[in-house]
């Protein structure tokens, strides 16, 4: 063997080992924070070393490193990187506080953070929006949703004007997991989705993941939306608060022992009704509108290794027709969490959660009386486990464990009534899952990430379940005694990312993944109904399961002023729902006569292209996508766009900060059409004119754009209290875009048909007084 | 009830937000022709009516170009065929005594230039209509009478029923059906909601009422049910598609073998 084979060994040898060869090693660990939270997963890379670590759960980190100078850079996903220079002689503490980056008010950044840290991490299709960050575009009615503001992203399409309800990458509204500290919502929406159920001034911060989801998640399709309540300010109290034309808010927080233990408490209200009752007509001042919502959280950091946070939702709407019809429908959400570290390159996080989602509609007419009430009711417990197994490898794993309770339908009478009481099965599935995931940096610039997710669903009895035949007839109806075992479905879940980066500007990703859904909702209107219901799986509606490939590329430009980002999709969805026609969907013990089973595939391309500093900011979202569904008995069984294909998609948001006072923002979006079914003909029929389909979603809607404006006036700004009026117009140059199409007998002449097109929101403007002190 | 119930929802939101009306023109396709069949037979005489017509295109002017020739038979359950005959209007095929009895199946048989439609339905029992009677209940648009149908639910056996309002004898064209799943036994009081909530569907003093009441067997029941799935152009289904039809041989329509009563009231 001569000298010269040795060396490149030798070399390798030296790169990889480094940290181990220094004769006297110390220990240098801490924790990363922002504005006191922990920051999970920020980077922490050791420029002279070329080596990255990753901070945990509780934004702990710990590193050997020999005696001497060192630079470290600290980045995470919507934090402005950090550097700091550090002399390593002797065991120390080293805490770093990174600053949000959407955190400067004339500012707008949404944050991709395509930092070196995101270039060179192996997750893809993930977005992460602070509230913060939102806070200056113009959305609906003045506020501040963040389920609004993610539509403007690539890739997540409004499910309708002025909704909440979000389609990500093809997939339908029901296949988003959406988390609240943990907590599965079930039903995301206000007002028939014109508000989120999320409080602005309650959340901190929502991550989008369109693909490549961390193995921890599961359970849907297409995205999870992992939002995370605001932490109360361990250090002093404070409150701040909204008083806008249609609803007011107030956010009380502070300590409750200093610097170790904090509460956020913040409530919302709408008040719509209460011009109702302005108005002189007896008829409309009798009807009731609202909704309100409570959000709390209480963090308590027991010691250094233990942290406890409790977190809790309580959320309802009402609408009232006189004293005749009622529907109420809201979350109720709790939780507790506990964060534990075992050591410095172990620690956990356990949570206990119980969401429920209940829906009641009460009709008194005064010779009828029924009351008709739903619910869908989990508990839930995960546990976490974040492992630094080498300074290259961070290995998560746990297990997650659901009972699911679904209350299809009570109907009691009190009195007269036509109805008798009915209650439909009641059903229960256990719904568990194992997962391991490995972020390893294979090389200095290869980064994978592999997960694996095991999930599976138990139906549970006690009840009838159906078996079905192709045309819907009933085959058999097997009877299942309490507590047992209906059907287990086990999927296996392998969630594959890789980075590779090509130089310090830019990298590319390619990543796999497949997920698994047993809670269905299949809707067949066009708007979110509070009556909407979820449908766990049964022996004939089996576990929708989807597959998708990405690949990506990204680039920072002219120092990190701009940045690019291209990634593309396939997607392929099996065992997707369907109602048959003419489907009658309140019966749920015999719902199964009604469905039809398909699949699904969806494709596209995506860019967006940022600009993230200086006083002008902003971004250009450009979607090119294709969504289609094949289901038989539907459509003669040929594949159709499904209603949420839009070829088309683009997002244009600006901000400007004209000045120390005033800040100024603009967002245009343009969509095609979704795809719809129009009648192709007419007849005769009943003594009226009906309208002949033929294909299914072969139309398009007239293309939707729209143009928002938004301008803040920072009022005068004192130490202890500082306000602001924020001004928005939504839809400012009028558009009328269609919010549903229909057809008709003309009103002036019955021999003749029209088409009538119903325009919601055309220049919308609003005004709120937003207060912190 | 599950009109109503949609309607209810909906309205709100198109109130409190102040939404906007426009006739527009759009460019629709026309599909290629199809045959339209309305069968009727009830226990009345003269209730024996079949109309033929085709699909035309959206464009095109909504009268009734009935289609002529055809040879209609209906079957009773003994194996006697009656053969209707075409009236002096085109495409309607009607006969002078042919009834129907409850509990009876009947079979139809049409040919028409060489194609073949079959269907068969059957009778139901006759539920007595008790009343028909206006009823004051507020609810989006403030108090308005609203037409109720009442009749007793025969418990243990599946019934379905449709009401068809005439005010001044005029059709009010709301379809409204329902079944007793949830009823099964009791004494109803059936809501009929209007077609529109609009001004001039508020029932005035002097307005006459009539509604017919007819049981219908299940397949028929379904046709009119899935009406509301986008057939008369409106709603918000997200899917609209055609009603499912009982008649094989590729047609769209129905063939009911249905029960009739009516009765009137006058608002006072």
């Amino acid at each position: 063997m001569t000298f010269s084979s040795l060396k490149p060994l030798l070399i390798l040898f030296t790169f990889f080992c480094l940290p181990t060869f220094a004769q006297q090693t110390y220990n240098v660990s801490g924790t990363v924070r922002s504005t006191g939270d922990a920051v999970e997963a920020a980077t922490i890379h050791i420029i002279e070393l070329k080596h990255r670590i990753t901070s945990d759960s509780a934004g702990n980190y710990s590193i050997d490193l020999k005696a001497g100078q060192y630079t470290f850079v600290i980045s995470a996903i919507g934090m402005n990187t950090l550097r700091k220079s550090i002399k390593v002689k002797a065991n120390e503490t080293v805490d770093f506080e990174l600053e949000d980056n959407a955190n400067k008010l004339d500012e707008i950044v949404i944050s991709t953070a395509r930092n070196e840290r995101s270039l060179a991490s192996p997750q893809m299709g993930a977005e992460r929006l602070s509230m913060k960050a939102i806070k200056n575009i113009p959305l609906i009615f003045g506020e501040r949703d963040i389920m609004k503001a993610i539509q403007l992203l690539p890739g997540i399409k409004s499910a309708g004007e002025g909704g909440s309800g979000i389609y990500v990458r093809g997939g339908s509204a029901d296949q988003n997991l959406i988390l609240m500290d943990d907590i599965p919502v079930y039903n995301a929406s206000h007002l028939m989705g014109f508000f989120s159920t999320f409080n602005p001034d309650a959340v901190d911060d929502i991550t989008v993941y369109k693909t490549g989801m961390p193995s921890q998640f599961g359970g849907r399709l297409s995205s999870v939306l992992d939002i995370k309540m605001r932490q109360g300010n361990a250090d002093k109290f404070s409150a701040s608060g909204g008083i806008g034309l249609i609803s007011s808010n107030l956010t009380l927080e502070g300590p409750i022992h200093k610097g170790k233990s904090s509460f956020l408490i913040s409530g919302r209200r709408t008040y719509v009704d209460l011009f109702l009752k302005l108005s002189p007509d007896s008829t409309i001042n009798q009807n009731t509108m609202y909704f309100y919502d409570v959000n709390a959280r209480a963090d308590f950091q027991l010691n250094e290794n233990n942290k406890l946070i409790f977190t809790g939702y309580l959320g309802s709407d009402k609408l009232g027709l006189a004293e005749t019809f009622g529907l109420t429908w809201g979350n109720s959400l709790a939780s507790a969490q506990w964060k534990h570290i075992f050591s410095p390159n172990l620690n956990s996080s356990t949570t206990a959660s119980y969401t429920s989602y209940q829906n009641k509609i009460e009709v008194n007419t005064g010779i009828d009386n029924v009351r008709i009430y739903s619910q869908i009711k989990d508990l839930s417990l995960k546990q976490n486990y974040f492992w630094q197994a080498t300074e290259k490898n961070l290995i998560k794993f746990g297990f997650n464990s659901i009972h699911h309770t679904v209350t299809p339908g009570e109907i009691t009478s009190q009195g007269q009534s036509n109805y008798n009481p009915i209650n439909y099965q009641e059903r229960y599935s256990l719904e568990n899952a194992l997962f391991a995931s490995s972020d390893w940096q294979a090389s200095e610039k290869l980064n994978v990430s592999f997960g694996l997710r095991l999930s599976g669903f138990s139906i549970l009895g006690k009840g009838n379940f159906l078996n079905v035949d192709p045309d819907g007839n009933i085959i058999d109806n097997t009877s299942y005694k309490s507590g047992e075992l209906v059907k287990t479905y086990i999927n296996l879940e392998p969630r594959l990312s890789l980075s590779y980066l090509l130089n310090m500007q830019s990298s590319v990703k390619a990543s796999y993944v497949r997920n698994a859904q047993n809670m269905h909702m299949i809707s067949n209107s066009t708007s979110s109904r509070p009556s909407d219901k979820w449908l766990p799986s049964s022996i004939m509606v089996k576990p929708e399961v989807s597959d998708q490939f990405a690949i990506g590329y990204y680039r920072n430009l002219f120092d990190n002023v701009f940045e690019l980002n291209v990634e593309s999709y396939y997607k392929t969805m099996q065992n997707q729902i369907d109602y048959r026609d003419g489907a009658e969907t309140f019966n749920a013990d015999n719902i199964e006569t009604q469905l039809l089973y398909g699949k699904g595939r969806a494709y596209g391309l995506e860019i967006l292209f940022k600009k993230r500093k200086g006083d002008f900011t902003g971004w250009l979202s450009y979607t090119l996508s294709k969504t289609e569904r094949q289901i038989d008995g539907i459509n003669n069984g040929d594949w159709y766009n499904a209603r949420q294909d839009r070829t088309h998609e683009i997002a244009l948001v600006g901000a400007y900060a004209l000045n120390k006072k005033w800040s100024l923002s603009a967002s245009w979006v343009y969509y095609t059409g979704d795809a719809i079914t129009f009648p192709s003909g007419k007849y005769n029929m009943d003594g009226q004119t009906f309208f002949y389909y033929t294909e299914r979603n072969g139309y398009r809607m007239p293309a939707y754009h729209r143009l928002d404006l938004g301008a803040t006036l920072q009022l005068k700004k004192r130490k202890s209290y500082s306000s602001e009026l924020a001004f928005s117009l939504y839809n400012a140059y009028g558009r009328k875009n269609a919010y549903s199409i229909t057809f008709r007998e003309a009103e002036n002449d019955p021999s003749k048909t029209e088409v009538v097109r119903t325009t919601l929101f055309q220049f919308l403007p609003s005004i709120s007084y937003n207060f912190k002190f | 009830m599950n009109k109503l119930k949609s309607i209810i929802i909906l309205f709100p939101v198109l109130l409190f937000f102040a939404s906007c009306e426009e006739v527009i023109t759009l460019d629709l396709n026309t599909a290629a022709e199809k045959y339209v069949i309305e069968a009727n037979l009830t226990d009345k005489a003269n209730g024996a009516k079949v109309t033929i017509s085709k699909t035309k295109s959206f464009n095109s002017t909504n009268d009734f170009v009935g289609i002529t020739g055809a040879v209609v038979n209906i079957e009773d359950a003994q194996g006697n065929t009656t053969r209707l005959t075409e009236s002096s209007t085109k495409g309607i095929y009607t006969h002078p005594t042919l009834k129907g009895l409850p509990k009876s199946t009947y079979k139809l048989k049409i040919e028409v230039n060489g194609q073949t439609f079959t269907s068969n339905s059957t009778m139901p029992e006759v539920v007595e209509l008790e009343d028909v009677f206006p009823y004051e209940l507020s609810l989006f648009d403030g108090p308005r009478l609203f037409t109720h149908v009442r009749y007793t639910d025969p418990l243990g056996i599946k019934n379905f029923y449709r009401f068809i309002e005439y005010k001044n004898g005029v059709y009010t064209k709301s379809i409204m059906v329902t079944n007793d799943e949830f009823t099964d036994g009791k004494l109803v009081n059936q809501i009929v909601p209007p077609y529109e909530f609009t001004e001039e569907s508020k029932l005035k003093k002097g307005d006459k009422v009539k509604v017919e009441f007819l049981t219908l067997d299940e397949p028929v029941y379904k046709y009119w049910f899935s009406v509301e799935n986008g057939a008369q152009g409106g709603g918000d289904s997200a899917a609209p598609a055609n009603p499912v039809s009982n008649i094989k041989g590729g047609v769209l329509g129905y063939f009911s073998a249905h029960t009739i009563q009516s009765k009137e009231y006058t608002v006072k």
